[in-house]
């Protein structure tokens, strides 16, 4: 493995995520009989079962669960990052995303507060990436 | 109502790495001396359980063909880690569609290389690709936030384990293993270090279940199973904070009641250990160590040998090898025959083995030797 392995932003299902993705937008599915939003992905609530669901653009805010530092690549694709951290995000909404963080790892902390930046990775494909609120605020 | 099934055999392939054998073929060394143990041929086996390996390999099909056998009954489990695959097992009996069943599993992922990135973590991020090793740094990092304990206390899983590894001949960690060794490691994926992670291997291992009724016809001590219980947290994220694991607790607590007992009458523990980290959930979930508490009572001798609660007597998956909970069963029965050699537990005559699938479903069986 090469490169960075990239999903399928025209998947029937997830396109409208990667869509809202390309306007710098977190969007997940909100069902409309009971408003739980899921993630990921589907085509009923797996809180009420209700078919179908609303996009919604959500806040891009969260805290970090937990957090977890690749000091050396496992995959040589990803070598020019290191070191760099994956999070797990508790996203203001309720749903819980795995993220790659932007900030240097030795500044995170569990329930640390984050908001979401996005990159252009190619012309089709963007991506969540997160940094500290703090940071931000600098 | 009380259980109805006994382990009456049992058998191990043990190679690494054997030219040209495949995952049905540890199976298949194991299955030949589980059948040994017990004392029966093949035309005894009516019913067939196997464990698939995590690249497929290994279903009833494969193995039928393989072993030989027109069973009366067969299936196969695609997560089949022992427990699971002893209470369908168990269930099997109880049915009446089998009495005398030959359990296998077999993997030879140690020689081929395993591929975890397949196994149920759809909602795993693509920028990884070891979700075992960055699910036990997030638990941890998250451990430590809750806790407060270090690097070095998560380290005494690791250590305690090498030291009753270095008492088993089947182990393939036999190096020594101290704290400061263990600190001295870097980091695979920070906060944890390689002994905090087991590593592929080869290997099968084979179980022969009957009936109660029928369980004192073979050569060996039975081993009844005297308790069990399961949970699916199948919704994982979904659930508020589900990599902290604490849906444990009440899987533990029935297998106890159903047996009977008490968790200060078990002679001796087997936790699922393919992260270290695991270890301290599982314990204090269970109940046996405070919430926090558990590297604290490792690091003090508890479960080490001579300590008070022998646990993963083996060495488990850290130091033994990683066979899916396989060899822990291999263990709790070897240690409840008194077969366990230098590391025998004395007088050891109740365990319980308690086994999760990464966040996804978490088992524990009871086991007693039918003295
Ligand atoms: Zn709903």
């Amino acid at each position: 493995m090469n490169a960075i392995p990239l999903p399928n932003p025209h998947d029937p299902l997830t396109a409208p995520h990667w869509q809202a993705a390309r306007k710098e937008q977190i969007a997940m599915q909100r069902c409309p009989a009971c408003g739980y939003v899921r993630w990921p992905a589907a085509n009923s609530c797996p809180e009420c079962l209700t078919e179908g669901g609303e996009w919604t653009a959500l806040s891009g805010r969260g805290s970090i669960w937990s957090f977890a530092v690749y000091e050396k690549p496992l995959d040589p694709a990803f070598a020019e990052l290191c070191p760099y951290a994956v999070a797990l995000i508790r996203l203001d909404e309720g749903p819980i995303i795995y993220a790659r963080m932007l900030d240097p790892p030795d500044r995170l902390a569990c329930e640390a507060r984050v908001v979401a930046v996005h990159e252009h990775v190619t012309d089709a494909v963007s991506l969540a990436r997160f940094k500290l609120e703090s940071a931000n605020a600098d | 109502m009380g259980l109805s099934a006994a382990i009456v055999g049992f058998g191990v392939a043990s190679q690494q790495g054997q030219p040209g054998w495949r995952s049905e073929d540890y199976a298949a060394e194991a299955a030949r001396h589980a059948l040994a143990d017990a004392g029966i041929g093949k035309e005894r086996i009516n019913g067939l359980i196997t464990c698939k390996a995590l690249n497929g390999a290994g279903g009833d099909l494969a193995m039928g063909r393989v072993l030989g056998l027109n069973p009366g009954y067969s299936a196969s489990l695609d997560y089949g880690t022992c427990n699971f695959s002893i209470h369908f097992a168990t269930m099997v009996i109880a049915s009446g569609l089998a009495d005398t069943i030959l359990l296998t599993y077999g993997t030879d992922q140690g020689s081929t290389g395993g591929d975890f990135s397949r196994y149920g973590n759809e909602e795993l991020h693509h920028a990884m690709i070891d979700p075992i090793g960055t699910m036990a740094a997030m638990m941890f990092r998250r451990y430590q936030h809750l806790y407060g304990v270090s690097e070095r206390d998560l380290g005494s899983v690791a250590v305690a384990q090498r030291a009753w590894a270095r008492l088993n001949p089947l182990a393939l960690q036999q190096a020594p293993l101290s704290i400061d060794d263990y600190m001295a490691q870097p980091y695979y994926i920070a906060p944890i270090r390689g002994p905090d992670l087991a590593g592929f291997s080869d290997g099968g291992a084979a179980l022969i279940m009957t009936s109660l009724e029928r369980a004192r016809d073979f050569p060996h001590l039975p081993v009844r199973i005297a308790g069990m219980a399961q949970t699916a947290p199948l919704r994982n994220l979904q659930n508020s904070n589900n990599l902290e694991r604490p849906w444990m607790r009440g899987v533990a607590e029935r297998a106890l009641s159903g047996a009977g007992i008490g968790r200060d009458d078990l002679d001796l523990l087997m936790i699922q250990d393919p992260a270290s980290v695991w270890v301290l959930q599982m314990l204090e979930a269970m109940g046996f160590a405070e919430p926090g508490g558990a590297s604290a009572m490792i690091a003090a001798g508890e479960t080490s040998p001579g300590g008070r609660l022998p646990l993963n007597t083996s060495g488990g998956h850290l130091s033994e090898r990683y066979m899916w909970g396989w060899f822990h069963i291999v263990e709790i029965m070897r240690q409840l025959r008194g077969e366990a050699g230098v590391r025998q537990v004395e007088g050891a005559k109740l365990a319980m083995h308690a086994s999760t699938m990464a966040a996804h479903k978490g088992s524990a069986t009871v086991f007693e030797a039918m003295i």
